[in-house]
């Protein structure tokens, strides 16, 4: 019987999300009885009751919380990291929420896949870096690296680097010269601040 | 005065529906495909907007009988994904179905894709592939083809390559140094002597992947001199990062 996050539901959407995490558990060497899903853009934790498990349940929260470092559990947003800058060959391409991405506008994509509901799409967050600020719109979703402790938090579009780092970026060259720009601060603000520098 | 009060309520709902309709007909999208030799049996993929979340998708796999009836063999649940394609290898074929793939962006430089087949008698998903691109690569000395994942564009590229074990696809990138010696040529001609370190770490990572372990090392005793001479402009993270890969590299070659 499904269990999710401690409840029981009979809503199909779980019942497939169950058939799904089996398929993967049947990879893995463990079988805990216990998956985090994504359903409807949540992340949930699943823990099937069985024979086997009944009883257990307790236990196997506590083992899964030990094991919470390799689970992938929603994450918040950070309030520092690192940001890259998008390819140009993104340029035109349909972001996360359908808007076109362009390499001029002041938009970031959130990274990794961990951390996608941490904010809403549209959200503007503030970030600085060395004494320079910039507002930007979260409009995109975007994978990042493959290492779990990598800093990098938001990839940019080229006029946002370009305002954080005060460097002409005009190209894949000047983005790979530039590299990881180290955000000392990311705030979320109201959608009503204007995009773009922040005068101090 | 009920039954006109009634149809007054049916048209207002169909207003509203064709209102909705109108308003998400621009964004949606839905792809549709039989599997090849498998008339009957068809995949389906559609993705919606939904304000806030971005979009929505779901594949959902059908067979369709003689007599025009049709039943869901499987369906995946909701997912923040979009722009889907479908597409097949007709030479892994699984319980009498070829393997399906189906693409979908998750962003405008990440996507993922869904490997679909069938097993024990089900349809079932196989795998998740991540990446911002895939590819079906056919390589002269394989007899089946693998897919290609294009990982981490904004860096640089390190693709993955993936080989069909006959249930499903392993990481298998060591296994073609060709492949990563002739990527390695054309991205050192695009590099330039002030490229950041985190690009030249995605470099090692391909020059390893050709084979050839000194070159790798090469590149990031460079990248760590270069990132170190950049005094208070330098990257702590990513001289970090440098550092522990050559350790990394040192006590392997040891």
């Amino acid at each position: 019987m499904p269990f999710v996050n401690g409840k029981f539901y009979m809503n199909p959407a779980y019942g497939r999300a169950i058939e799904r995490a089996r398929d993967a558990a049947q990879n893995s060497s463990e079988a805990s009885g216990e998956h985090w899903v994504t359903i409807d853009g949540r992340h949930v934790l699943i823990q099937e009751e069985n024979d086997e498990h009944a009883g257990t349940r307790h236990a196997a929260r506590q083992k899964s919380q030990a094991q919470s470092s390799e689970t992938p559990k929603p994450k918040g947003l950070p309030t520092s990291g690192a940001a890259s800058i998008y390819a140009d060959k993104f340029q035109g391409r349909k972001t996360a929420n359908g808007e076109t991405f362009d390499q001029d506008g002041y938009t970031a994509a959130l990274l990794p896949r961990s951390r996608w509901q941490a904010v809403k799409l549209g959200t503007h967050v503030e970030l600085t870096h060395n004494g320079n600020s910039v507002v930007v719109e979260i409009n995109d979703r975007g994978e990042g690296d493959r290492n779990p402790e990598s800093p990098r938090t938001l990839d940019l579009s080229r006029t946002a680097a370009s305002a954080l780092t005060d460097k002409e970026i005009n190209d894949d060259e000047d983005s790979r010269n530039v590299g990881l720009i180290t955000l000392d601060k990311i705030k979320v603000v109201s959608r009503d601040t204007p995009l773009g520098p922040v005068d101090r | 005065m009920r039954a006109r009060a009634g149809r007054v309520f049916q048209f207002a709902l169909i207003v509203v529906w064709l209102a909705l309709c109108c308003r998400t007909a621009k964004a949606q999208s839905v792809v549709f495909k039989q599997f090849p030799g498998r008339e009957g049996i068809g995949i389906l993929c559609w993705s919606n907007p939904v304000e806030g979340a971005g979009f929505i998708s779901q594949i959902v796999v059908f067979q369709t009988n003689h007599n025009g009836s049709t039943r869901i063999l499987w369906e995946s649940s909701l997912d923040n994904s979009y722009s889907p394609e479908i597409r097949f290898i007709p030479e892994i074929v699984l319980e009498g179905l070829p393997l399906a793939l189906v693409e979908r962006k998750t962003g405008a430089a990440s996507g993922e894709l869904d490997v679909i087949g069938r097993k024990a008698g089900r349809v079932v998903v196989l795998g998740e592939l991540e990446g911002f691109e895939f590819e079906i690569t056919r390589l002269e000395y394989a007899k089946l083809p693998f897919v290609v994942a294009h990982q981490d564009a904004n860096i640089l590229d390190v693709p993955e390559i993936y080989r069909w074990n006959g249930s499903r696809f392993l990481e298998d990138s060591r296994s073609h140094p060709d492949y990563y010696r002739e990527l390695l040529a054309e991205d050192r001609n695009k590099l330039t002597k002030d490229t950041s370190g985190v690009v030249l770490l995605n470099l090692a990572r391909i020059a390893l992947l050709s084979g050839d372990r000194a070159d790798a090392r090469g590149i990031l005793e460079s990248a760590l001199s270069r990132e170190r001479s950049k005094g208070d402009e330098a990257d702590k993270e990513t001289i970090r990062r440098i550092e522990v890969a050559l350790r990394s590299l040192t006590r392997n070659t040891e």
